[in-house]
Formats: structure tokens, sequence, C-alpha cells
């Protein structure tokens, strides 16, 4: 999937202060590609993945994701898009504690209403992919923070979405979890070629990344590519 | 309409279901959610049950009532449905023969509407041993429905099993055998023309007994019969003898008993009547459907049920808040995962099921269980009832006769399966509604706020339609307020002045807002409380929305103030106990969570304060009605301090002297009397005329308001000059409301005795019609005085003299009250007077110190049988603040974690919970006491003097408060326990 960013505004209001969190911001997303999204905190990267994602909606400019112009469905529409194409990877997992491993993974096929056996099935499966396959029973109270982190990659993948948004996916890790979950998430770009777009302070994540966009106080500052600044 | 409710909700919780079935994964989390926390959810629970078992109880009061009521009229009709009679009213003759309406019964029984009819004859007569039928001592004489009828027929009426009895027998039933010691063969003197009681040359009529039936073996033939109240049958050609009725196979009515047992048949009346109105083309005949009347009377008079439902509301108000402060803070709990939901797929709707699927399983569980909790409480309330009602009846001189004790009737616990029904399904629809709009709120939810863990503040936009939909109702308050000026009309004055007062601060830039509207409640309050001295108030008459109001600003008003000031508080306990040793950080931690989550902490105040409102309100009206009672207990016998009363002439000289003997009694004084009628625009009102002497004038108390043109100096006078002016007269108030001194008052005489009840409550009942042939000759009297209104005196009516009357009258009257004073007798002292006067006979003896002691205690009694129900509502307060505070357990385990790490104690973790309990709980209480009194006061102060008399039982409402207050602190004392046990290394790491 290719998402198409077009001069997206984003303003916040603190009190009667008016903040503006995204400033005109443009670029594109190509299919197959792990986009990384640095900047220092409060320069508006998780609200633009929050817009990109369909979570938040800007003030002005247009996300386009396949040809779709997200923001302008209807909330109902743009949820049901987001079940189908959408994954989420978030800092703190955001697990339902009272659901297993398998049973959160399987949420979203149900949500797409995939058949019981089917959703088993596929997410047992996703679940073993990311080495889980030995705690598909086990509730998130009961695994490690990498653990936790793994459960929620796989949900973000089992119903293969175009692309996976992940909001500083090392955020509450150790760095030897950060790593494995890292070349995780690069494994399965590679085999399932679906696209990334990771929001991150984290300098270490971007040598994983096939691009990186720089922002900083609203604003794209730079492109790197290979390395490259853009 | 409660139907209609239930069926709505009915199919609500079918669509639920439905949505359920469909949703599954969403009700695996709602069910797995029920489990998470199992205190939480058992509290919940119990906080929800409540609502369930206050409505069930309030059906099942209800219920109760109605079945003794029910089981009244069963006794009274027993197979009797309707009456066929001669519509006398548009001029026909009361007899007819019963081949008139042959035509008629035939098409009733080939319809099979009925299985029994009874042509009868029937009137009211005095029945005596012979010699006695005259006498009016009730000793002597009794008087009977005399019935007469084909008792083969009789035999044969309904579907009761009844031993036959013999055709030709004449029977009494076992009360009248039982008040005039008569037996099988004993001879009964007849008395069935009034006239006669004074032709003493006319010989009467006498009957053999051939048999005593039971009490209720005949059916009463239209009013109800009482439990003492007796009857005569006799063969129907036996009655037109006695009455001198000649023509031959004559009836006055025909009793109908429907196909169907004593219930059953009631169901046909509708049917009855129908084919009666097709046969009744010629108007000749009236039907009165008797029980299905009757039936109908109790069902409309629900009073009991819907004053125990109007009390258990003020519960349920506060079980609401309860639901909508435990919703809330579910939804604040679990607002990430919801959001993750919400970000993963789910769309709003799917938000408000999980939300609604996990309250309706609370909801299905504490309906149920409260339904049973519900039984409980309402068996409690009307044993309660039933004790304080045979306590008070048993103390009462004048017999049981306020309640249950009608033979073979038991007041017992009852309740309808429909009310089972109804309770549960009110019970479930309330915190459906509740879950539903709280569900609804959840899923509106902004996705990244609720990831973040961010509160939300309300958008500008919404900001904007809020404030203006205030100014709509600010408009709307400033219409009610001219309408009410233009139109007199206090309520929407006052509604105007209260909107106004309430919103128009919220209009204001949010600095301003708080310290106007706390102004502007304390302006309203001090309104309120001066309403009465306003003259545009004090003019116009008070409606019951008025002082529903009024006490609803107070309470409001009381919590605004408190609610939108808890920082204040804050401060001044930081200044009082500041600088005790550790009290400054506990007192931070403690009160700075509650004044700063303002909705929690008002939802739970105000949990508290409506209920303890509310039972103040009902705790202050016992002990100022003692007061008023010991304020006025010298007029219930006009300045007498007892009265021995209904007395017959012959009883009177006996009694006189026995008094006269008592020491310590002394001024007794017989007071004659008679009943007659004055007619009004209004109709005929019954009343009672005294006849005064120089007793009376010397021993009242009354204060007489005369007619300053007679020249009179005092109101002592006026008596004098009543003695000596024939066709004068002096009246109460109280019977006449609207007389005017100088007036003509025409009295008639009423020829048949009263009833008892009657006289008791003589000059206060208004008769639509009245029998002309009981109405004798008239006097017209010259209103020269009046006494002024007097709420409870016994003796109200017409003051003239003894001379006045029998000039005009001609007629010995022989019904007298003796009147008499008594000293500082003790309550023993007065017990052995009461006995000394009823050692010959039973005589009604009232002394107004018991009188007030057993109204005080009655009212007493009665009210904390209602603030005892409402002590049930206290539950809800007390578990809500359990669940807020195992919620803060689990909120700020965290928090508690790092308190700990910079040196807060265990105690000290302990208190910081044991205060945040007292704070919340305290102030509720303080709030519903305080407006509750100012509400009661205000009330008081709309009263007549005589009635204004204002009491706070504060040892009572403080008790009351701090038990509350103790079970509180005791319930929350484990979330504060668990608090204090928190392992600070692993609360820091703390998640879920």
């Amino acid at each position: 999937m290719e998402i198409n960013v077009n001069k997206l505004t984003k303003d916040y209001c603190n009190g009667e202060v008016r903040i503006r969190a995204l400033n005109e911001v443009s670029f594109d997303v190509k299919h197959g590609e792990i986009l990384s999204i640095f900047g220092p905190s409060g320069c508006g990267k998780s609200t633009l993945l929050n817009c990109l994602s369909g979570i938040d909606t800007p003030n002005s400019g247009k996300v386009i994701i396949d040809g779709v112009d997200l923001h302008s469905l209807s909330d109902n529409d743009k949820t049901r898009f987001r079940a189908k194409n959408l994954g989420f990877i978030f800092q703190f997992y955001n697990l339902i504690p009272v659901l297993n491993a398998v049973e959160n993974v399987e949420l979203v096929l149900q949500i797409l209403r995939v058949s019981e056996k089917e959703a088993r099935e596929k997410s047992i499966e996703i679940l073993k992919i990311v080495g889980l396959g030995e705690k598909i029973n086990s509730y998130p109270s009961q695994l490690s923070g990498g653990e936790r982190q793994r459960v929620s990659i796989a949900r973000a993948l089992v119903h293969n979405p175009g692309i996976i948004f992940a909001d500083e996916p090392t955020g509450a890790l150790d760095t030897e979890t950060s790593i494995e979950i890292l070349n995780l998430i690069k494994k399965l770009n590679s085999t399932y070629n679906q696209s990334f777009i990771i929001v991150t302070h984290d300098k270490k994540i971007t040598g994983y990344s096939d691009r990186i966009i720089k922002m900083d106080s609203g604003k794209i500052v730079s492109f790197e590519e290979n390395g490259e600044e853009k | 309409m409660i139907f209609i409710i239930s069926v709505l909700i009915l199919i609500f919780v079918i669509f639920l279901i439905i949505k359920m079935l469909l949703n599954r994964l969403i009700l695996t989390i709602s069910v797995r959610n029920m489990f998470r926390r199992i205190t939480d959810t058992v509290l919940i629970i119990l906080g929800s049950l409540f609502g369930t078992a206050l409505i069930t109880g309030s059906f099942a009061i209800n219920d109760s009532f109605q079945k003794y009521l029910f089981s009244q009229v069963t006794y009274s009709l027993g197979e009797v449905d309707e009456m066929v009679q001669v519509d006398e009213e548009r001029g026909n003759v009361k007899y007819f023969t019963f081949d008139e309406v042959k035509d008629f019964i035939d098409q009733l029984e080939s319809e099979k509407l009925i299985d029994g009819y009874l042509p009868v004859l029937n009137s009211n007569i005095s029945v005596g041993l012979p010699g006695n039928a005259r006498s009016l001592d009730g000793g002597l004489s009794k008087n009977v429905e005399f019935v007469g009828s084909d008792i083969s027929l009789f035999n044969k009426f309904g579907n009761e099993d009844r031993d036959d009895i013999d055709t030709d027998g004449v029977y009494i039933n076992q009360s009248l055998a039982d008040s005039l010691n008569l037996s099988v063969g004993d001879k009964i003197e007849l008395l069935v023309d009034p006239v006669q009681r004074t032709l003493f040359w006319v010989e009467l009529p006498q009957l053999e007994i051939t048999g005593i039936l039971g009490n209720n073996a005949l059916p009463s033939m239209g009013e109800f019969r009482g439990f003492n109240s007796s009857f005569l049958l006799v063969p129907d050609d036996v009655y037109r003898k006695i009455v001198g009725l000649m023509i031959e196979n004559s009836f006055s009515g025909i009793v109908l008993s429907n196909t169907g047992d004593e219930l059953e048949g009631n169901d046909l009346s509708e049917e009855v009547e129908s084919t009666f109105l097709d046969w009744n083309t010629g108007n000749k005949f009236k039907i009165d459907m008797l029980k299905y009347d009757a039936y109908a009377s109790i069902d409309a008079s629900e009073y009991t049920g819907i004053f125990f439902m109007a009390l258990s509301s003020f519960s349920i108000i506060a079980g609401i808040l309860l639901l909508i402060n435990v919703y809330t803070m579910l939804g604040e709990e679990r607002r990430q995962e919801l959001g993750t939901l919400r970000a993963l797929g789910f769309t709003r709707n799917k938000i408000t099921y999980e939300i609604m699927f996990e309250g309706f399983f609370y909801s299905l569980i504490s309906s149920f269980i409260g339904v049973f909790v519900g039984f409980g409480i309402s068996k409690v309330i009307l044993n309660s009832v039933v004790d304080l009602y045979y306590d008070i009846s048993s103390n009462i001189p004048f017999g049981n006769f306020i309640f249950a004790n009608l033979p073979d009737i038991e007041f017992t616990f009852f309740i309808k399966p429909q009310s089972i029904f109804y309770g549960f399904i009110i019970g479930l629809s309330i915190p459906l509604i509740v879950i539903f709009f709280t569900g609804r709120k959840i899923a509106k939810m902004n996705i990244v706020f609720a990831l973040r863990g961010i509160s939300e503040k309300i958008g500008n936009e919404k900001r904007k339609i809020i404030k203006f939909f205030i100014f709509l109702m600010v408009v709307f308050g400033v219409i009610s307020l001219v309408n009410g000026l233009q139109n007199n009309n206090p309520a929407i004055f006052y509604l105007g002045v209260i909107l106004i007062g309430f919103l128009f601060p919220l209009l204001t830039p949010e600095k301003m807002m708080k310290p106007l509207i706390t102004i502007s409640s304390i302006l309203l309050i001090i309104f309120t409380l001066f309403t009465d001295s306003i003259t545009f108030f004090s003019q116009t008459e008070i409606s019951e929305l008025f002082i529903v109001l009024k006490g609803l600003t107070i309470l409001v008003s009381g919590g605004i103030i408190v609610i939108f000031n808890l920082k204040f508080i804050e401060m001044i306990l930081q200044k009082i106990f500041g600088k005790v040793k550790n009290a400054g950080p506990i007192l931070k931690v403690a009160i700075s969570f509650p004044a700063r989550n303002t909705g929690r902490t008002s939802l739970a105040i105000a949990m508290y304060a409506i209920v303890f409102f509310i039972i103040t309100i009902l705790s202050i009206i016992p002990a100022s009605q003692k007061l008023v009672i010991e304020k006025n207990k010298e007029f219930f016998f006009n300045g007498f301090a007892g009265g021995v009363f209904f007395l017959a002439t012959d009883e009177v000289e006996n009694l006189n002297i026995k008094l006269e003997n008592y020491k310590g009694v002394s001024e007794i004084t017989p007071l004659n009397y008679t009943n007659v009628v004055t007619y009004n625009p209004k109709g005929v009102k019954k009343s009672t005329v005294f006849f005064t002497d120089a007793q009376f004038e010397e021993g009242n108390k009354l204060n007489v308001i005369y007619d300053k043109s007679l020249g009179i100096s005092s109101d002592r006078e006026i008596w004098d000059y009543l003695e000596e002016n024939n066709n004068t007269c002096i009246v109460s108030k109280n019977s006449f409301p609207d007389i005017r001194l100088g007036q003509n008052l025409t009295i008639y005489e009423l020829k048949d005795d009263l009833s008892f009840i009657d006289i008791f409550s003589a000059g206060n009942i208004n008769y639509e019609t009245v029998d002309q042939k009981k109405i004798g000759k008239n006097l017209t009297l010259k209103v020269i005085g009046y006494i002024e209104e007097q709420e409870f005196s016994m003796i109200n009516g017409i003051y003239v003299s003894k001379n006045s009357i029998e000039e005009n009258f001609g007629k010995d009257f022989s019904k007298v009250h003796i009147l008499f004073d008594y000293g500082d007798m003790d309550v023993e002292e007065r017990g052995n007077l009461i006995s000394y006067l009823n050692e010959d006979s039973q005589n009604a003896v009232y002394l107004s110190d018991d009188i007030a002691d057993l109204t005080s205690n009655f009212f007493k009694g009665t009210i904390s049988i209602l603030n005892s129900f409402l002590y049930f509502g206290l539950f809800v307060g007390i578990i809500g603040i359990s669940i807020i505070m195992f919620k803060a357990l689990y909120e700020r385990t965290r928090l508690i974690g790092m308190l700990k790490a910079i040196g807060f104690t265990k105690k000290m973790v302990f208190y910081s919970f044991f205060l945040e309990t007292t704070f919340i709980v305290f102030l509720g209480i303080m709030i519903g006491i305080i407006t509750g009194s100012l509400t009661a006061y205000d009330f008081f102060l709309s009263f007549s003097d005589q009635m204004k008399e204002f009491a706070i039982p504060w040892v009572e409402i403080i008790l009351v408060g701090l038990v509350s207050y103790i079970i509180s602190v005791i319930s929350t004392s484990i979330p504060g326990y668990m608090a204090s046990k928190i392992n600070p290394a692993k609360a820091i790491k703390y998640f879920e």
C-alpha cells in the first residue's frame, strides 16, 4: 500500500493557546518500505502517525492511502478501513488484559468477521512466527515486556494489513529486547512486504529503516534514504 | 404505563441479547471484565440491587395493603357482584315484582354470566330484646341490616358450599347474638320505623330466633359491612308482613352473583352491566356494580405504594448517582483499553456494547437478588406497621377500629407476580439506561487522548453549544419569572428565579463562575427561606410544586456551595490541622484527590446528601408535631382535660356521681348534643349542635370572636348572651370556615342516628344527596360569634342554648358528652380513672394527655417506619464510597508506592484513605442535614400559627449520621489497609 501525504496541518488548543503540531507536512510512503519518523519529544511525530492512521483528524491537508482519501470517510468507514488495512504497534503494547495472547491476536480477525476456526489458526500461526508458540494461552500479566510487544506485533500483522504503524515500539523495552523486536520487524517486512511506519526518538531504530523523515516543530526538516540526506 | 415501560425494556433486553450473540468477542471481553476485580463486581452489584430492592419493596407494601383492602371487600360482599334496584331518582316506586326482571335474569343465566341471584328486601332497623328495641342504649338495642329473601334461593346463591338453612327460619348473625346476648329460641323485638321510637303505645313486632349464622354468612346488600355489623334474615313474606308491604312477590333489589368464585366473578361485571343496559330500555332500574366499583376504587388509590415509591425515589436517585459514578470510573479505568479497541477497528457502537454487555450482567444479577432483598425489606416494614398499629390500637379507649382486626382477615406480606416482574424490570432498566448513556459518552472518546491516558476537556464547539443551551434556559427562566408574576403563580415565578440563579453564573467567564455560583446559591437559600415574608408569596395559594421546588433548591444550593469550594475547604482544614504532626502531607493527599476529582466527589457527596436530606425532614416532622400536640392538647375538648362521649341520658347521672366522687376530677360538665344538617352551595353538610348551659360556659376555654355591636365586653359574656337569647348561635370556624358574624344559619333536624365514625368526623363530610325522609324540622339561628379555627378540637359544631333547641324542635335530646378536668394525674392514675369509669359498661373515655401521647407515638412510629425504609437507601451511599475507595486503591497503586518511597509510613497511607472517606461522607451528611433542616423549617413557616412549632431532634439525627459515618469508614478501611500494605518497590512498577 502506498500513502500520499499532502500539506497535513494539525493544531491543538491548550486552554486559550493554540499550538501547531503539524505544519503543512507532505511526503509519500512507498509500498513495502520501512519508514522511520524521527525527532525530539513534542516535534509532532506521534501526531503525524495518528493523522496518517486515521485515529486523529487533521485541520487541513490530505492522507491518500491507495487512492482513498482517508479523512473524507465517515467515522464508521474510517474505522472499517483501519480494521481492514492498517495494523498498530504501541509503545506500551495496549493488550486487552482479560484476553490471553491468542485471543488478543484474533481480536482483529473477529472484527473483520473471519470465522472463529480460521481466526484461531491464523493467530496461532502468527504467534509462532513471532516466537510465542508456547505462550498462546498466557495472559498479558503473565508475559514479559518483550513478549507483550511480540503479541502486539502479531496482532498488528495477523490480518495482513498493507501498512503497520508503530509508535515507539521499543520505548518500553531494554536494549537487548529492543534489538530482538527490531530484527523481527525487519524480518516480517521482508517476508510479507508490508509498509512499516515507525515513530521513534531512538537513533538506533532508524538504522533498521529504508527511509527516515526528520521532524522538528511540526515540520519535516529532512529526508534520509540509505544514510543519505535528500 | 408500567406495562408499556416493561415491554419496551423487554424489547431492549432481547435486542441486547441478540447483539451479544452476534458480537461474541465483545461478550467475551465483557464477561471476563466482570471477574477482573471481584471486589468491584460485588460492590457494583450490591449498589445496584438496592434500587430494585426498594422498588420491589414498594410494590410489595402496596400489594399487601391492597390485598388487605380486597379481603375487606370480599369479606363484606362475599359472592355478591351486582345489585339491581329500581331507580327511585327517576320517580319510580322502590318495590318491584320478580316477573319484571325475570327476562333479564334468564338472559344472564343463558349466557352463563351468573351462577346465582337473590331477590331481596332490605332496610336498616333497630333490634332488641322485647321492650328494648326503642332504647337508644347501645347495650340494649342494636342497628341491624334487616333482609327478607326466599331462603331456598339463598341456599343456592353463589357457588360456595354452605349448609342449607330452614326456608321458614329467622336468623341472626353471631355479632348480634353476642352484643345482645341472644340465643336460639329467644324472642327479639323490631323497631322498623324510627317514628315509632316515641310512639310507645304502638306494639312492636317480635320474632323468635331459629338459628345463628356466621358474621359474614349473609353478604352485604350495599354498603360495606363493618366487622361489628349485624344482620337479621327472614323469609321474604315475613319481611313484607313486618314492614306492612302489601304487594305480593315484591322486592327492593336483586343481588347477582357472577359465574366463578368471589374473585373470578368480578371479571364478568362489565358483561353483566352491558346486558343490563341492553335490557333496561325503559330506565326503570339501575345496576350497582358493588364489587367492581369497590375493587376499582382500591386500584385507584394506590397511595401506600406510591408513597413508599416516592420515598424510595430518593434512594433510587442516590443509586442512579452511584451507577453514573461507577460506570464513569469504569470508563476512565478502561479508557486506554477502549481507545486501543477503537484504533484496531471497533466502532463507537461496539464500544458502547462492551460497556452495556458488562453492565447488563451486573444489572441482571443485581435485579434478581434485589427482588428478594426487596421482599425482606417490605416484610420488615410491614411487620413494623402491623406492630405499631396493633400497639396503638390496644392503647386507645375506643376499640381496634383503626386497623387489621376483621375476623379471618390478616394483614400479611403479599406481592403479585406482576409486581415482582415490574420490580425486576424497572430495577433492570434503571442501570441499563444509565449504562447506555454512560457507554455512549465513553464511546465518543478521542482515540489519541485515550491511548495516551490524557484527560479530555470539552472542546470549544461543544462548550459553545452547552453555553447556548444554558442561555436558552436562562431566557426560559426570565419568561417563567414574568409569567409567574403576571399570573400570580408563585411556583412558576420561583422556577424562573432558580433557573436564572443557578444558570446565569455558568454563562460568565470561568474565573468568575465559581464565586458567582457560590454567591448565587447562598442568595437562593436566603430568598427561599424568606419567601413567606414576601407579600406575593404569602397572599397566593401555594402549590405542591412550589414546596418541592423550594426543597430541591435548598438541597442543590447547599451541594453547590460545598462542591464548588472544595479547595477552600481544603485550605481551611490545612490551616486548622496543618501543624499537627504529619497532618499536613496526609491532609494534602487525602483532600486533594477528591478536591480535584470534582465530578466523582460531587456524585459521592450527593449520594449521602440526598438520603440524609429526606431523613432529616422526616425526623423533624414528628419532633415538631409532638410540640404542636403538646401546645394544643388543651383544645382537644375545648378547654376541658377529658371527656366521656356518646352517652345516653340515663347513664349521665350515674357517671356524674362517679366523677364527682373521684379524687382529682373537677369541672364536670355534661354537654348535650344532636346531629343536624345545613345546606351550602356544595351540598348538604352534616354537623353537630351542642346545647350549652352554665357549667359549660364556665368551664370552656374557647376563644370566641364575637359581634361587637351586641354591647359585650368579653368573650365570657358572649356565652351569657347566648343563654339569654334564643335563635342565636356560636359556631366553630373549623366546621364553617366561611361563616360571618351576623349571618343567619338554618339547621335541619337529622332524624336517624349517626354512626360512631360519622359523629367523630361530623362537620367535615359533604353529602351530594341526602334522603329527605331523614330531615326533620328546621331552625334559623343568628351567628353572634365564632370560635377561631382550632384544628385540634374534637368538639366542633354549632353552640346553641339548650332552651332555644328545646323550644323550637320540641324534643328531649338524649345524647350527651361529659367533659371534665383531672388535674395533674400521671399515666398510672389516668389509667385507673379510665378503668373506674368503665367498670359498669365500656364508655368512650378520652383524656387529652393520653390522646397527645398516643398521637405523638403514632406519628413518631409511622415516621420511624418510613425512615427505616430510607435507611436501606443509605447502603447505596456506603457501598458507593467503598467502590470509590477500592477504585482509588487500584488507580493510585503506583502513586502510593511513590509516596512510600518518599517517606509516607503505613499509618500515613491508611490515614490518608481514612480522611478521604471522612471528607466525602462528612460533607455529604452535613449537606443533607443542613439543607434538610432548612427545607423543613421553610415548610413549617408556611403553616398556620397553631401548627407552627419547629424542633430538630439533634440527638436522633446525629446518631443516624454517626452510625452511617462509622459504617462508611469501616467499609473503606479495607482498601485503606490494603493501600498501607502496598510494597513500594512493586507498586512503582505496577502494571495490570
